[in-house]
C-alpha cells in the first residue's frame, strides 16, 4: 500500500509540471499583458507598449524575458518553496494560498460530512421504499436541487431566510464552520451534490438488494435492519465513495460561485482574481494546490476501496 | 462491522477538524488585529454597544492592496477616510486649504510655492513636512509604485519624464525650501496647477515609513499591523487583506476639520450585487460603493441612488476609432452619430437618473454659457450623410466595446436599434469584455464606451483629458487620434489664466474642431451615485468618488433598523 501511495504521489509531480507549463503558456501567449490589464481601466494613456513607464515596469517585474526563462525561473522558485509574488498587489502567493486553502478545504469537508450524513441515509430510505411516496418525494427533491444552479439557489435562499423571514443575517465572509454565518453557504454547497449522492446510493442499494446473498440472509431469518446494515450497505458504499470523491474534488476546485456570492476568501475567489488580472503566480499557485488536493482526495478514495470491499483487498494482497 | 466503525471514526475526526477550523484562535495569515491605538480609554469615549456608531461600507471588490500610493482601483474611493488631501475641492468647484495651508505662483505660472499647515500632523503626532510631500510625489512617479493617475497631477513638473521611466528616483522640479515650504517648477505655465493637485490621491504619506533606501516603496508599510502614520480623520486598526476587509477608528491626532463623529468604520468586500443589496436592505451595511442591480432603485429608493445630486463634470461617451472601417469614412461616422438620440439612451439606461443625457463634452462644465450644439438626433442629416458613406452598400459589422455594465449595455442596445431604424444597419455586436473577442476581432472594435472628465470645472482640462492626442481615450479607444489644430488650441487655452475669457473660448473652439471630426458620441452626463442608506448623514462624494469632509459623516441611529 505504501509503495502504491508513493507511486501515486510521484506521478503527481510530472502532471503538475505539465499542467503549470500549459497554463503558463496559455497566459503568456493568449491571456493578455498583465501590465496592460493592471492599468487598462484607469491609465490607458500611460500603459501602452512603448511608453517609458510601461517598459520600465515590465523590466522591473521581469516580464520582458523570454517565455522559457520566465517559466524556468518560476519553477526554480517553486522547487524552493516559493510560489512567487502577486503581480497585482505584491503579496506573497504562498501566504495568500495558505490563507485561502483552509477555508475552501473546511467548506469542502463540512459539505462532504453533511452530504454523507444526510445523502446516504436518504438514498437508502428511497431504495427501501422503491416507488412509494417517500421514494418519490426524496427523488423529486434531489432532482429539484440538482436543477438549480448555485448562483440562483444562493440568492433565493438569502432572500427567503434573511429578508422575507429574517431568521439569519446575510452571510458574508467566513467566520468558521460552527457559526451562523456558515449555515447558508454550507447548505448551498451541500444541496446540489447531495442530489447525486442520493441517486447513487439509491441505485446501488437497489442493485445489491437483488443479489443472491441478500436473499439468503433474508431466508436465514435475519432481522431486516441487520440484513441492510450488515450485508447490503457495505458493498453499496464502494460506488458511493467514488461519487463522494468526485463531489469532494468539485467542492475543492469548483467553489468559485459560492465564494463570490458569500464573499468567502477561498481558493476559488483567489484563482478567479488571478485569471482576471493575468496574475501568473497566483493562478499557478492555486492550480498547484487544487491539483494536490484533488490528487489527495482520489488517493483517499483509492485507499478506502480495499477497506470497504474485501475482494479488492484480496486482489491487492494477491498482487503483492 | 469494524469497517463501519472506521468510517464512523473518520466522520468524528472530520467533525473535530471542522471544530478546530470553526473558531480560529489566531487570525488567518495576512489578517491583523491591532489593539485600539487611539490612546483613549474605551470607558471614557466609546459609548455602550447599543449606542456605538459603526459605519459598515461595502466594497464591490476585494482590496488586498490598500496603499494610498496607487491612485486607482476601488480602494481609493475610501482613501479620504484615512488620508488628507493636498488641497480640498468641493462639488461647487471651490478650493480650500488642507495639508497645504496656502499657495501662490510666479507671474508666469511656472513656479508654484506651497506652504504646509503648521498644525498638520500624522496620527503618530509627527509633523507633516515638505520632505514628506516631496518624497511622496517622487515615490508615486516610480514605475514600481504603479500609481494609476500620476500623469494627471504631476506630469508638468520638471524631471517627471526621467522619474516615470525609472531613470531616477528624484524630481528636481520639487525643492524643499524649509520644513513647511515646497517649491514646484513646471515645464510649461499652468495657471490651474493648484486645482490639478487638489486630490486625496497624492496626499503626503510619512515618507520615512513608506520609502526604502532604494527609493522604492516598502512593501505593506500601510498595513494596519505596521502601525502606519496616517493623516486623515480615521486610522486603520485591523486589516484582513485576504478577505478585503479593514477597520478604522478616529485618529486621536486629527488636526483638520471637526472631531470625527463615528466610533468605527468597517469596510467589507462583497462582490455579488444581490448579496450587497440584501445587506443594505437588512441594515447589515450602511453604504455600498457600487454594485447596482436593475432592481436597486425599486428596492432601496431615491436617496440611495442619489438622484438628488447635481451632475458631475464627467461624461460617458462612445469613442470612435476613425482608423477602422467603416469609421475611416467621415460620412459614415457622421451618419452614425446623427442617427441616434442620447435622450432615448439615457431614458432607457438611467430611468431614475442621476445625471442627464449627453450633449457635448463641455456642456457639463460650461453649463449655461454658450456651448457648441450637439450633433446627435438628426435623422435627416444622418440619411444625407449615409448616402455619401462609401460603405453604405456593404457595411462592415460594427463592434461596440465597453458595454461591461448593465447601463452601458442598455444604452448600446438603444444605439444599435436607432441605427437599424434610421439607417437600416443590421450587423452589430456588443462587446462587454475585449477578451471575449478573438485577437483579430479586437482590432475591429470601432465604438468603445468610456468616460471623460475633469476633477474640477475647467473646460481646457476636460479636453486635455479626453481628446488631446496625449489623452488615454485618444491613444487607445480613438486609435491614436491626433488633430494638430485641436492640440494647439487646447495647449493655448491651458496656459491662460482661469479668469481669462479666452481660456473657455479656445476650449470651445477646440471642441468644435473635434466635433467636426465626428469621433465621439455622447451618452450621459454623469451624476454621482450615493449608495448610502437614509440614516447615513453628510455622505457627499467628490469627483474621485471619495467622501468629502469624512469627519462629518454620521449615523442617525433612530432611523437605522
Amino acid at each position: 500500500m505504501l509503495r502504491y501511495i508513493l507511486l501515486r504521489l510521484l506521478r503527481w509531480i510530472p502532471g503538475v509540471v505539465f499542467l503549470l507549463l500549459i497554463i503558463y503558456a496559455l497566459m503568456f501567449f493568449g491571456g493578455g499583458d498583465p501590465i496592460q490589464i493592471m492599468f487598462s481601466r484607469e491609465a490607458t494613456d500611460v500603459f501602452q507598449p512603448g511608453n517609458p513607464r510601461y517598459e520600465a515596469l515590465k523590466e522591473e517585474l521581469g516580464l520582458n524575458r523570454p517565455f522559457l526563462m520566465q517559466f524556468g525561473d518560476y519553477l526554480w522558485k517553486v522547487v524552493h518553496g516559493n510560489l512567487g509574488v502577486s503581480l497585482r498587489d505584491g503579496r506573497s502567493v504562498t501566504e495568500e494560498v495558505a490563507a485561502a486553502l483552509p477555508i475552501t478545504a473546511t467548506i469542502a469537508i463540512a459539505a462532504t460530512v453533511i452530504i454523507t450524513l444526510i445523502g446516504i441515509p436518504l438514498g437508502v430510505i428511497a431504495a427501501l421504499n422503491q416507488n412509494a411516496w417517500i421514494d418519490n418525494v426524496i427523488l423529486s427533491m434531489a432532482l429539484f436541487f440538482w436543477g438549480i444552479p448555485t448562483f440562483v439557489l444562493a440568492p433565493l435562499l438569502m432572500v427567503l431566510i434573511c429578508l422575507r423571514f429574517p431568521i439569519l443575517p446575510v452571510p458574508q465572509g467566513w467566520t468558521g464552520v460552527f457559526t451562523q454565518n456558515a449555515i447558508i453557504p454550507l447548505t448551498v454547497a451541500s444541496l446540489r451534490p447531495m442530489a447525486l449522492v442520493i441517486r447513487q446510493a439509491r441505485s446501488s442499494v437497489l442493485d445489491v438488494l437483488s443479489e443472491d446473498y441478500i436473499r439468503t440472509a433474508r431466508a436465514k431469518g435475519l432481522p431486516e435492519w441487520v440484513t441492510i446494515v450488515k450485508h447490503a450497505l457495505r458493498p453499496v458504499l464502494t460506488p458511493v465513495v467514488t461519487q463522494m470523491g468526485i463531489v469532494m474534488s468539485n467542492l475543492l476546485a469548483g467553489s468559485l460561485i459560492l465564494e463570490i456570492v458569500f464573499g468567502i476568501p477561498g481558493i476559488g475567489r483567489l484563482m478567479r482574481d488571478g485569471i482576471l488580472n493575468n496574475d501568473y503566480s497566483v493562478l499557478l499557485g492555486c492550480t498547484m494546490v487544487i491539483l494536490a488536493m484533488v490528487t489527495l482526495t482520489n488517493l483517499l478514495v483509492d485507499i478506502t476501496y480495499p477497506i470497504l470491499d474485501p475482494r479488492l483487498r484480496q486482489a491487492q494482497q494477491g498482487d503483492s | 462491522m469494524n469497517h463501519f466503525r472506521s468510517i464512523f471514526a473518520v466522520l468524528i475526526i472530520a467533525t473535530l477538524m471542522l471544530t478546530a477550523c470553526g473558531t480560529p484562535a489566531t487570525p488567518a495569515p495576512g489578517a491583523t488585529e491591532i489593539p485600539d491605538q487611539s490612546g483613549i480609554t474605551p470607558d471614557a469615549t466609546v459609548p455602550t454597544l447599543a449606542e456605538e456608531k459603526i459605519l459598515t461600507i461595502i466594497s464591490p471588490t476585494v482590496n488586498s492592496d490598500l496603499s494610498p500610493l496607487r491612485g486607482g482601483g476601488t480602494a481609493v474611493r475610501f482613501q479620504s477616510l484615512w488620508w488628507a488631501p493636498t488641497i480640498q475641492g468641493d462639488r461647487a468647484g471651490n478650493f480650500f486649504p488642507a495639508v497645504f495651508a496656502s499657495w501662490s505662483s510666479s507671474p508666469d505660472f511656472k513656479v508654484w510655492t506651497f506652504v504646509i499647515d503648521p498644525t498638520a500632523v500624522f496620527s503618530d503626532g509627527s509633523p507633516i513636512t515638505a520632505e514628506d510631500v516631496k518624497g511622496t510625489w517622487e515615490l508615486i512617479t516610480q514605475p514600481l509604485t504603479k500609481h494609476q493617475r500620476v500623469s494627471l497631477f504631476l506630469s508638468g513638473i520638471v524631471g517627471y519624464e526621467d522619474a516615470v521611466a525609472g531613470n531616477t528616483t528624484t524630481l528636481p522640479g520639487i525643492v524643499v525650501i524649509d520644513e513647511k515650504t515646497l517649491e514646484v517648477t513646471l515645464k510649461t505655465p499652468d495657471p490651474v496647477f493648484f486645482k490639478r493637485i487638489a486630490t486625496n490621491l497624492i496626499g503626503p504619506v510619512k515618507i520615512s515609513q513608506a520609502r526604502g533606501a532604494d527609493g522604492q516603496e516598502i512593501a505593506g508599510w500601510w498595513d494596519a499591523k505596521n502601525n502606519p502614520a496616517v493623516s486623515g480623520p480615521y486610522m486603520p486598526v485591523a486589516m484582513d487583506l485576504n478577505a478585503g476587509s479593514s477597520e478604522y477608528i478616529p485618529n486621536p491626532n486629527w488636526w483638520w476639520g471637526s472631531e470625527p463623529k463615528l466610533d468605527r468604520i468597517k469596510i467589507i468586500a462583497v462582490e455579488d450585487g444581490a448579496t450587497a443589496l440584501l445587506m443594505v436592505q437588512n441594515g447589515q451595511a450602511d453604504v455600498n460603493f457600487s454594485n447596482d442591480l436593475p432592481t436597486t432603485f425599486d428596492e432601496v429608493g431615491v436617496d440611495y441612488v442619489g438622484t438628488n445630486q447635481n451632475p458631475d463634470f464627467v461624461i460617458q461617451v462612445f469613442w470612435i476609432n476613425p482608423l477602422i472601417a467603416p469609421m475611416d469614412d467621415i460620412n459614415c461616422r457622421k451618419a452614425l452619430i446623427m442617427a441616434a438620440n442620447p435622450v432615448d439612451m439615457f431614458a432607457a439606461s438611467h430611468p431614475h437618473g442621476p445625471g442627464a443625457a449627453g450633449t457635448t463634452l463641455l456642456t457639463p462644465i460650461l453649463g449655461d454659457k454658450e456651448t457648441n450644439q450637439p450633433l446627435t438626433n438628426n435623422p435627416e442629416g444622418a440619411l444625407a450623410a449615409f448616402a455619401l458613406c462609401s460603405y453604405k452598400d456593404a457595411m462592415p459589422k460594427i463592434f461596440i466595446g465597453g458595454t461591461s455594465n448593465a447601463q452601458a449595455e442598455i444604452a448600446a442596445q438603444i444605439l444599435v436599434e436607432e441605427w437599424r431604424q434610421v439607417l437600416g444597419i443590421q450587423e452589430t455586436e456588443l462587446v462587454p469584455a475585449m477578451d471575449s473577442l478573438s485577437v483579430a476581432d479586437q482590432a475591429k472594435v470601432q465604438f468603445f464606451r468610456d468616460d471623460a472628465g475633469a476633477r474640477f470645472s475647467d473646460a481646457a482640462t476636460m479636453l486635455l483629458n479626453s481628446v488631446h492626442s496625449g489623452s488615454g481615450a485618444a491613444q487607445s479607444k480613438m486609435g491614436h487620434y491626433k488633430n494638430p489644430q485641436v492640440d494647439t488650441l487646447i495647449e493655448a487655452a491651458l496656459i491662460l489664466a482661469p479668469t481669462d475669457p479666452n481660456r473657455d473660448l479656445k476650449a470651445l473652439e477646440a471642441e468644435k474642431t473635434v466635433m467636426e471630426d465626428y469621433v465621439y458620441f455622447p451618452w450621459v452626463a454623469e451624476g454621482p451615485m450615493m449608495h448610502q442608506m437614509p440614516w447615513v448623514l453628510n455622505w457627499l462624494k467628490n469627483y474621485d468618488w471619495q467622501v468629502i469632509d469624512p469627519w462629518n459623516v454620521d449615523i442617525d441611529l433612530s432611523l437605522r433598523p
